[in-house]
């Protein structure tokens, strides 16, 4: 077919306008609340260089690559590999790749642990749990197994250990809680999700919209932590002294987010795999070779430009504008020919408000500019074919992350009791969750597994790092990401719910 | 009981286009007189495998709107349907409208 230059160039302006639009809208009310903050709360003119600010600014067309080459080719080629692998009955191939893709998230997350005996046994350890989670989580669409008994079991557990590793060590208790932030590459999150839907499309009968796909990701988010506490106890009760120290932590994993190249080459070597199964093994020949290899394209482009973008653009504005933080309520000195005192602005009362609600501010609008809730919403749309609403589920998993790190603010502030905030939670969750439409729970819980991702993270630790330097509690923030999640989990679960009665 | 009341003179608008763009469309025809429609996803394939390259900047993923509406009202919704839409530009979409031979729905009475 000829198309006209003049036509070919209105396609294309209208096709970027319609996608940076789109990623326009998701991370807009960030950047407006983080302008708000410099400008209106703490009153000090910016200072970022123009590098800094075209870095931040990059996360748009990453985001725009990402989400159209998933479209493109990820997801088409994924499913058609897990239809080809359960279809053809690959069974050794299926489990085997479903088990070294589990062991390969968590070890090359991971890497930076293999130091001594404790962290090294961990990670190998929890590699394996999360292989094993992961074939199970993809059987279960095939043996049927229902979703909401395994999820209440997870959760009954987690509340009973919380318990007591909070009586033994609290900071304990919230590291063992922040690992539910096991993934972190956004792709990770649509190759699991495509891959259970290619499964699920390889049952005959059909299926309901709670097997498409979903719910695996909430098993492997719940078993890591489950996992994790047991870990903390037999390594208490080997040596006390080490504790939780060699396990998942913040600090690790903003040490993952910056590594560009092991982002962008897990994300390459899944791919290529995958491209092995399709066309060596299964030769299905279904695909549509111009979108798998554009697609593919965009999709190595955009999470290239996406860690790029997070690490030299949001990071270092986060880091420079919550510098600034304290001197809502106390004198802050800022260095340079001369060191000037500026603060403080406010009232300790006043100040204390203020902080709160921008955390929550801030916790809400990072999570709309997550990557993963996106990418989990246009999976839905397609399970769904439209009838999900998913803009609603972005904003209300959005709105309970913001209480979550909300309340992990005041949990600084006011030294809470860290149980009560993290029971209260798990508790709503294991009531609610039978009372639920079961084509709802897996995907509910999945909305809000995604919600705390890398720029959630980065946002958030940054924010509450310059926090506690105010308040000299640097390690009180740890837990702020699980409280971030639980809270996610409520909120939606509670809005699903309540939908589902009206 | 409520009589069966058959309606002619209808015409059937159904307009394919890019998802996310059938409730704006929907509105603005709303405003010329339509009273319903009905907005289902479906996945447009044929231009875009032809176009080459190009082809990726068509979304396959479409949204249709059926509206049906008196035959003298239902040019107006047509044309504006295609101004909304912009249907006259390159990969935004494809509009017809038939005739409709015999239609029936609930229709309330005057008095109720």
């Amino acid at each position: 077919m000829k198309i006209d230059i003049s036509d070919a160039i209105v396609l294309i302006i209208s096709y970027l306008i319609r996608k940076i639009k789109q990623q326009v809208h998701t991370i807009l009310p960030m950047i407006t609340i983080m302008i708000t903050f410099q400008f209106f709360i703490v009153r000090y003119p910016i200072n970022e260089s123009i590098s800094t600010i075209f870095y931040l600014l990059l996360l748009i067309p990453a985001t725009m690559f990402m989400l159209e080459g998933i479209k493109l080719a990820l997801v088409p080629l994924i499913e058609s590999v897990a239809l080809g692998l359960v279809k053809n009955n690959h069974l050794f191939l299926f489990i085997s790749s479903l088990f070294l893709f589990g062991i390969s998230i968590v070890v090359i997350e991971q890497y930076s642990e293999f130091k001594n005996i404790v962290s090294t046994s961990y990670v190998i350890s929890l590699s394996i749990i999360v292989g094993i989670a992961m074939v199970y989580s993809m059987m279960r669409f095939i043996l049927d197994i229902k979703f909401k008994e395994a999820i209440f079991t997870l959760l009954i557990s987690i509340l009973i250990l919380s318990f007591i590793i909070y009586i033994i060590d609290e900071t304990s208790l919230g590291m063992s809680l922040d690992s539910v932030n096991l993934i972190i590459n956004p792709i990770i999150y649509s190759i699991i999700l495509s891959f259970g839907y290619g499964i699920t499309r390889a049952r005959k009968g059909g299926s309901t919209l709670d097997m498409y796909g979903f719910g695996t990701i909430t098993l492997i988010a719940l078993l890591s932590i489950l996992f994790t506490q047991i870990f903390f106890f037999i390594v208490y009760f080997i040596d006390n002294s080490h504790l939780m120290i060699p396990t998942i932590n913040i600090d690790k994993t903003i040490e993952f987010i910056n590594s560009i190249e092991i982002n962008v080459s897990i994300i390459s070597i899944y791919i290529l795999y995958m491209l092995f199964l399709e066309f060596i093994i299964i030769k299905n020949g279904i695909l549509n070779i111009r979108d798998t290899i554009i697609g593919i394209f965009f999709v190595i482009i955009g999470t290239t430009l996406f860690f790029i973008g997070l690490k030299y653009g949001l990071s270092i504005i986060a880091d420079n504008m919550f510098f600034l933080l304290p001197s809502i309520t106390q004198q802050v000195d800022i260095m340079g020919d001369i060191t000037v005192g500026y603060g403080p602005l406010y009232s300790l009362s006043i100040g204390r408000i203020i902080i709160v609600s921008f955390i929550f501010l801030l916790g809400y609008s990072a999570t709309i500019a997550e990557p993963a809730l996106s990418i989990i919403a246009q999976h839905t749309q397609k399970a769904s074919t439209g009838a999900f609403p998913t803009t609603i589920y972005i904003h209300i998993v959005a709105i309970g992350v913001g209480i979550g790190s909300s309340l992990g603010a005041l949990n600084v502030i006011y030294n809470l009791n860290y149980f009560m905030l993290i029971s209260i939670p798990i508790i709503i969750t294991i009531f609610i969750l039978p009372k639920l439409n079961s084509k709802i729970g897996a995907i509910a819980m999945d909305y809000a597994s995604v919600g705390v991702g890398p720029i959630t993270i980065i946002m958030v630790v940054s924010l509450l790092k310059n926090f506690n330097i105010e308040l000299d509690q640097y390690s009180s923030f740890l837990g702020i990401l699980a409280l971030c999640w639980l809270y996610g989990y409520i909120s939606i679960l509670i809005f699903s719910y309540i939908k589902g009665k009206i | 009981m409520s009589k069966k009341v058959y309606l002619k003179n209808f015409m059937v608008i159904r307009c394919i286009v890019e998802r996310g763009q059938a409730q704006k469309i929907f509105k603005s025809t709303q405003n010329v007189g339509a009273i319903s429609a009905t907005i289902y996803y479906a996945r447009g394939t044929g231009i875009r495998e032809q176009m080459g390259l190009l082809g990726i900047t068509v979304e396959a993923e479409k949204e249709v709107i059926e509206v049906v509406a008196p035959k003298d009202i239902a040019e107006h919704i047509f044309d504006v349907m295609v101004d909304v839409g912009e249907l006259h530009l390159p990969g935004k979409g494809f509009i017809y409208m038939s005739e409709s031979i015999k239609a029936l729905t609930y229709i309330p009475s005057k008095e109720e």
